[in-house]
């Protein structure tokens, strides 16, 4: 019988040394990772390992959405690693935006946030713009009570 | 902001204080769970990590939102714990969206209804008891025969929001007798669908972009990154055509969207005017000399010279003036356009089309796509296969996708002459009976065919869902029995507390049945609530078109058992018809779904059990659906057909009626266009047809044969003090439904006014500052001068993206009923959680304390709800709500 994707038997992943590669050209802000990963792991209500910000331009006041990844509680999904799948967001991205890959491998113009504590160095976005540091809040990048342009996300 | 994690620690005190004191419905009985509940965890933690060796996969499809994308549930200890895509999907390729999961949310709430209630106070009181089924489908079914015994089965109204039982729900009401199953087809996407229909046929009422490989996208106005009418299914082809293929796309729309966002280019556009620029873009391509006139000539039913002449007036300068779109952008983008032919195409959406002039706005906009030629030519504007279960137009060959025998007949048409139509208003009478015959043929009265609003229903029924509770309260209409099915019109509708008080007044709706699976303000204002069993617990059919060009079908499979005694809504009406007898129960001869489903698909060429385990059947083999006009039409369908000299039109009689089934072109016998004339009607006479006999001006842009524009009559000369207000749903929202979903309402809960920051500075507002919107009612539905429908107040957000004269609000905020995650008010728990619901004992912590965004924790809030302000504005002739063409004024508080 013809092989179905989900019933393939696959040998666990194993990356040495992991990069998140996010490709903001693709990045649509639909949430579909962040979601995953919460329904995946079980994240209480007010906590997120990874999210999606909505951000202002500063040009011309369309939105640009960024994918961020908490340094402690994302691992990259070990979990599933174990069973040979991809991280929970990676699977979920219907625009195909997230890849882990070996940060050996990633492209030369894929570059970390330098905002200091904003994110995480293995975090590799394509075409980011540094405008984008800016506007991430020093510290508590995950945290809800950030400064989040666009949604409410708890009192100012 | 310090980076410390205490927020969580801090609001957990906050929220025992808070959630002590309950105000709740009164309920019949207690808080004690009911007996033969098993303990329920719905806490991801609680249950452990997904063991991916050990859970089942489960392909179905999703019904998080009406996209209906193929997915894959793990299930594991008889829970549904994740849903990913199914990458078998031709449409969504193995992609989901933020909504999805949420199923996951609704299945496993504890403040599922899971349980048959019958309120035991005054309706709308919040007093309920539990029934037994048995009870609850005597009774119901006692008052459904009354009324067919009767012989008034008419006065039976079905209403749903989200039917996708694929025919089934017909089935019932078709078997009872009514033609009263109503939907909500106006609140969404009719003004989109006539013009497609009009255009290209009734075959053809959803358009297939070839996004692939397309090297051009005009958007007016959708936002498929972000709305769920189809969106996920071509995110990840035009992101690919985007990035990889360099394909560029220009979005004219109100608001930065995610759309506008992501588009190589973005003009905000003034609202109503989308179709001025269409207009202007095909001025420039006819002018300049750049449209396709072989096409043309080929397949339009108008002289070219006819579509010259009325272009030459729409000038880039005359559409610059109305829209704000500089002339020279349009000059450009329409040149851009013609030479990227036919490798590029225009998509358009609510943003075109909830407007005044949105069913014209739509058919400029489709005109665009035939000027330069692209229609179902690779990378263009593609049509392909919607149903399966019809002998499909260019389709020879596909499998038939059939419901089960015996099929009930349905009612008979209330022409002149029968009971039916003796009992409608004389108004009504007068109009209906100057209609011609095929028109009478499909008149069901004024709930199922409003008369103003033919256009509603001589393709199909689509219904003017806006009007049934106004209607119904003038009497156009006696109703014995209503049911609601998975409808939030006591929300969602425009003017919702126009449905509250029709569905409060028990002299106009004496019996109200609510089928549903959350409790909500609908189900609040019912007799009986049944507990529907969830996506994720029962089985539909599914097919819809294809973006990947190549037909399709996928099934809905159950992942688990439903919930407490919960059931799928075919079994609960398969029950009811067997009760109700007279002959009904003939046409719900199965026992099991699977049974009846499996029928259904026995043309597949696939074996059943494959069908189930893959979720999707295609046939990759088959060519894609380009240039279906141009496929032969096979000899054995030509027998006794006759072909017109003139226009080489080739028409059978069957039934006695002459029928278009293809054209002649160089002595072959084309497909062409199912509609009338085989050819693509870019003239329809149907407009000023429909206008004359419903005492539409001949005037009205709604009338006009040709594609036009026309100002919204509210719009023009809009004052400076008077802003247009548009609504908008967020991408991890599915309407008002989602918000009971934990993760989704995390995301967004709130609902600010959004406002240009150049706007609010003239108005001297901030970013923060409360303000009232007061709305008119739109000037040609008022009675008199200056009236105004409600008032809406909230928070202001600034945006420098958003045109100057909109403010904008998402209106599936603030609910009052659903459950607590939804008004963000744990202190006052559903009716299903105090006494009815899944498990008390449940071991969701996130449901244990208010939720961090509640106001008791200093957050925002769940929102407010908007939709009791926003004017019920019918589109005429086609009935539409024109959401966007509310006109506000701004007051700042405090
Ligand atoms: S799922 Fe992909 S497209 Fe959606 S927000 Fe996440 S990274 Fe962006
Ligand atoms: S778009 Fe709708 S149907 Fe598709 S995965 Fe998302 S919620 Fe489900």
């Amino acid at each position: 019988m013809e092989d179905v994707p989900w019933e393939r038997r696959r040998a666990p992943r194993q990356i040495q040394d992991p990069a998140m590669l996010v490709d903001l050209r693709r990045c649509i802000g639909c949430h579909a990772c962040s979601v995953a990963c919460k329904v995946e792991h079980g994240v209480p209500l007010g906590e997120f390992r990874m999210r999606v910000r909505w951000m202002e331009r500063p040009d011309d006041g369309r939105m640009a959405f960024l994918p961020v990844f908490d340094g402690e509680s994302c691992d990259y999904g070990r979990d599933r690693a174990r069973f040979g799948l991809e991280p929970a967001c990676v699977n979920a991205c219907p625009t195909r935006a997230l890849d882990l890959i070996e940060a050996k491998g990633a492209p030369a113009e894929a570059k970390p946030l330098e905002r200091p504590g904003s994110t995480r160095a293995d975090v590799l976005y394509l075409a980011h713009e540094p405008w984008q540091e800016t506007k991430l809040n020093a510290g508590a990048a995950l945290h809800p009570e950030d400064e989040d342009i666009l949604y409410e996300q708890g009192p100012r | 902001m310090s980076g410390e994690w205490t927020r969580r620690e801090l609001l957990k005190t906050a929220a025992k204080t808070a959630a002590v004191a309950s105000s709740g419905p009164l309920l019949g009985c207690g808080t004690v769970p009911p007996a033969g509940v098993e303990p329920l965890a719905t806490d991801a933690a609680a249950l452990g990590p997904i063991d991916y060796a050990r859970a089942r996969a489960v392909p179905t499809v999703c019904f998080g939102c009406t996209t209906h994308c193929g997915v894959v549930g793990w299930v594991q200890d008889g829970r549904v714990r994740k849903l990913e895509g199914n990458p078998l999907d031709p449409n969504t390729q193995g992609g989901i969206c933020g909504k999805a999961n949420g199923l996951i949310s609704a299945t496993d709430s504890p403040e599922r209804i899971v349980y048959p209630l019958r309120r035991s106070g005054p309706r709308g009181s919040g007093q309920w008891e539990r029934a037994s089924w048995d009870e609850a489908l005597d009774d119901i079914a006692a008052r459904l025969r009354a009324l067919r015994e009767a012989g008034t089965p008419e006065q039976f109204v079905f209403h749903y929001g989200r039917d996708k039982t694929k025919g089934f729900t017909k089935r019932f009401t078709d078997a009872f007798g009514t033609p009263h199953r109503l939907n909500r087809r106006s609140i969404c996407s009719s003004n989109r669908r006539v013009p497609l229909m009009s255009f290209y046929g009734r075959e053809f009422e959803w358009e297939s972009q070839d996004f692939e490989r397309t090297r051009m996208i005009l958007n007016f106005g959708a936002n498929p990154m972000e709305a769920h009418q189809g969106g996920l299914f071509t995110v990840k082809r035009i992101m690919d055509a985007r990035v990889d293929g360099g394909a560029h796309m220009v979005s004219f729309e109100v608001r930065p969207s995610a759309t506008a966002s992501v588009s190589d280019e973005y003009f905000a556009i003034r609202p109503g005017t989308d179709g001025a620029v269409a207009l202007a873009m095909g001025h420039v391509i006819v002018r300049d000399g750049l449209h396709d006139r072989a096409f043309w000539e080929r397949w339009v039913n108008v002289p070219f010279d006819e579509i010259e002449a009325h272009l030459a007036s729409h000038t880039p300068e005359w559409a610059a003036g109305l829209s704000g779109v500089p002339a020279a952008d349009i000059e450009r983008l329409a040149r851009r356009f013609a030479e990227a032919a036919p490798a590029c195409t225009t998509l358009s959406n609510r943003g075109s089309a909830k407007h005044y002039n949105g069913v014209q706005a739509d058919r400029a906009i489709r005109l665009l796509d035939v000027l330069v030629g692209n229609v179902g030519r690779p990378g263009g504007f593609c049509l392909s296969s919607l149903r399966m279960w019809k002998e499909r137009y260019g389709q020879w060959g596909l499998p038939r996708i059939v419901q089960p025998d015996p099929a009930p007949a349905g009612p008979r048409p209330w022409k002149p002459g029968t009971r039916e139509f003796a009992l409608l208003p004389e108004d009504v009478q007068q109009r209906v009976a100057a209609f011609p015959e095929a028109w009478q043929d499909q008149y069901f009265g004024e709930l199922a065919t409003p008369s103003e609003y033919p256009l509603s229903w001589l393709f199909y029924k689509m219904r003017v869902g806006q009007l049934v509770y106004p209607y119904i309260r003038e009497g156009r209409q006696k109703v014995g029995a209503y049911f609601s099915f998975t409808l939030g019109a006591s929300f969602g509708y425009p003017e919702a507390n126009v449905a509250r008080e029709v569905l409060l007044d028990e002299s106009l709706i004496p019996f109200h049945v609510a089928i549903d699976i959350s409790y909500g303000e609908q189900a609040a204002l019912a007799d009986y609530i049944l507990p529907d069993a969830t996506a994720l617990e029962r089985w539909d059919a599914h097919s819809t078109n294809n973006y990947g060009l190549r037909p399709y079908t996928a099934i809905r499979q159950p992942l688990v058992a439903p919930r407490g005694e919960a059931r799928p809504v075919q079994i609960i009406l398969r029950d009811l018809a067997r009760r109700i007898g007279g002959g009904m129960e003939r046409h719900f001869d199965f026992e099991d779904l699977e049974d009846y489903y499996r029928e259904w698909y026995r043309e597949v060429p696939m074996e059943w059990e494959e069908l189930k385990r893959r979720g999707i059947w295609t046939d990759p083999a088959r060519p894609l659906d380009h240039e279906l006009y141009e496929r032969e039409i096979p000899a054995e369908e030509l027998a006794g057909a006759e072909v017109d000299p003139e226009t080489g039109r080739i028409e059978v009689v069957s039934k006695g009626r002459r029928r278009t089934i293809g054209v002649e072109r160089d002595g072959k016998a084309l497909r062409g266009f199912p509609t009338p004339s085989g050819l693509i009607q870019v003239r329809d006479e149907l407009f000023p047809q429909a206008a004359a006999l419903t005492g539409l001006s001949l005037d009205d842009v709604n009338a006009q044969p040709l594609p036009s524009w026309g100002p919204v009559p509210d719009h023009e000369g809009l004052p400076d003090d008077r802003f247009v207000l548009t609504t908008f749903k967020w991408n991890v929202h599915t309407q008002g439904r989602s918000m009971s979903w934990k993760h989704q309402a995390e995301i967004v809960h709130t609902n600010p006014v959004f406002m240009n920051a150049g706007t609010a500075a003239r108005l001297g507002i901030r970013d923060g500052d409360e303000v009232e919107l007061t709305v008119e009612r739109p000037s040609h539905m008022a009675e008199k001068e200056g009236e105004t429908v409600g008032t809406f107040t909230q928070r202001v957000r600034l945006l420098e993206g958003l045109h100057e004269k909109v403010v904008c609000v998402s209106h599936h905020m603030g609910h009052w009923e659903q459950g607590s995650v939804a008004r963000a008010d744990a202190a006052r728990p559903s009716p299903a959680r105090v006494g009815f619901g899944s498990d008390p004992a449940s071991k969701d912590p996130d449901f244990d304390e208010p939720v961090w965004w509640s106001e008791a924790r200093g957050g925002p809030g769940n929102g407010r709800a908007l939709n009791d302000a926003l004017p019920i504005n019918p589109t005429p002739l086609v009935g539409g709500q024109s959401w966007f063409d509310n006109v506000v004024s701004i007051r700042k508080l405090g």
